[in-house]
């Protein structure tokens, strides 16, 4: 019989220090085997399931446990240095993301509102979930170039920052995923009102951004295209799938975009030019990446998923050619996080 | 630069049902301590505060046998410490000082 929590120990062992695996890890997955192989043995099918899953929270509810006493540990150790250069990154990349939420905001906007009335104010609060998802990797990056990149930062200081990304990344798919097709839904039906093409009792129909992950992943999945309201299904359902895998992919790329520049600021410091030009250098790549994939996506040239996920696999592996280049100087991300006090 | 401040022993209510049960008991794996705590330890933190008591010397943990075949991993038996055991004592005759219902 194969015992489970193999892949599991497998995967925490290439990030946690031998101490946590011994004190941490191997105890909860010895549990799960034990208990396991008991219920296997006794022929109890329903119970061997449910300790499965039982332990497989566990095992998660222990990670999160100690990454929450992780983060708590690098707070209360973080240096006057550490905390200025994490002052500078976060509030450059608020910035830049506020900047870019209003600049992303606006444009729509002023296409529908031509005089700015009460009621306009609304739309213009519809117009911001759809932003963000695009501001925050932007924030993110010049943020992290800006405040990292004239510094020698230390490793919790870089740590921490990547945190944030994988939170930001979480917080972006949320907003993809339910929030923005919500508001988008919301946006059309006041705007309809505005500009008077409502007829009463019919909000207007829904395009695919108006759709959420569900009914995209819903739609995708049966053949027979369950009906879903507001929105007609078109023929071809290849936009859709190409929207569906960028949805799940634009979400990745805060974290994406801020492992390529914490690896473009780990070698050695620049000037502020230098990173201003490295930043805008890379927005342009990644979005042109995208649209073009997109659009071999669009054409059937690329799968959906491949199209989709074109610009992260392209950052991610100029992120790690970064990173070797520079692993002489710079220990691995890896060995940052064995580094780190448990 | 100040004198650092001498380490203060704290038990938090987890690690006080922990050593309770460890005293009782002598020498439990972090299951049998879930079960035994009656819903008051939970199989998804025991093992962080397993790990913290550890760190403060209040237990000690050995490993078992491993169970026969490949792969299998040996579980991390548990057991209090003098200090643990003294910790104890210290904190049950202080908390019975101190609130009287606790000593019925």
């Amino acid at each position: 019989m194969r015992r489970p929590g193999g892949w599991l120990r497998k995967t925490a062992a290439r990030f946690y220090s031998a101490r946590t695996m011994e004190r941490l890890i191997d105890p909860v997955l010895a549990d799960l085997q034990v208990e396991y192989e008991n219920a296997v043995h006794e022929g109890r099918k329903w119970e061997r399931r449910s300790i499965w899953c039982a332990s497989h929270i566990a095992f998660f509810k222990v990670v999160a446990v100690h990454a929450a006493g992780r983060v708590a540990g690098i707070l209360r150790d973080l240096t006057g240095e550490d905390r200025r250069t994490l002052m500078r990154t976060f509030g450059c990349g608020t910035a830049v993301m506020l900047l870019g939420t209003v600049i992303l905001a606006a444009v729509p906007f002023r296409n529908v509102v031509l005089r700015p009335d009460p009621s306009s104010a609304k739309l213009a609060l519809y117009l911001i979930p759809q932003a963000l998802p695009i501001s925050i990797p932007v924030g993110l990056l010049f943020g992290i170039l800006w405040g990292l990149g004239r510094v020698t930062a230390s490793r919790r200081s870089r740590l921490l920052v990547l945190l944030v990304a994988a939170t930001l990344s979480v917080t972006s798919f949320t907003m993809l995923a339910w929030i923005v097709p919500a508001a988008n839904q919301a946006f059309r039906r006041q705007a309809a009102m505005i500009v008077g093409v409502s007829v009463v009792g019919r909000p207007p129909m829904k395009g695919m951004n108006e759709l959420t992950l569900d009914e995209l992943g819903n739609l995708l999945e049966s053949d027979a295209h369950q009906p879903v309201a507001l929105f007609r299904v078109p023929h071809d359902i290849r936009p859709l799938a190409v929207n569906y895998h960028t949805r799940w992919a634009l979400a990745c790329a805060s974290f994406v975009l801020s492992l390529f520049s914490l690896a473009l600021t780990s070698r050695r410091r620049h000037g502020s030019v230098m990173l201003g030009l490295a930043g805008c250098m890379a927005i342009f790549g990644y979005y042109v990446i995208m649209f073009t994939a997109r659009d071999l996506g669009l054409d059937g040239t690329l799968p959906a998923v491949a199209a989709a996920w074109a610009p992260n696999a392209v950052f991610l592996i100029l992120s790690v050619a970064v990173m070797k280049v520079g692993s002489r100087r710079s220990p691995t991300l890896s060995a940052n996080l064995r580094s780190l006090p448990s | 630069m100040g004198k650092p401040h001498p380490r203060v022993l704290t038990l938090s209510p987890k690690e006080f049902v922990v050593l309770e049960l460890l005293v009782r008991h002598e020498e439990l794996y972090g299951l049998q301590l879930v079960a035994a705590s009656k819903g008051r330890l939970k199989r998804g933190t025991v093992y962080v505060t397993l790990g913290r008591m550890e760190q403060k010397g209040y237990i000690a943990s050995t490993l078992d046998d491993p169970p026969p075949g490949a792969g299998g991993l040996p579980r991390r038996i548990y057991a209090p410490t003098a200090l643990g055991r003294r910790m104890l004592s210290a904190w049950s005759s202080g908390a019975k000082q101190l609130v009287p219902e606790f000593a019925r």
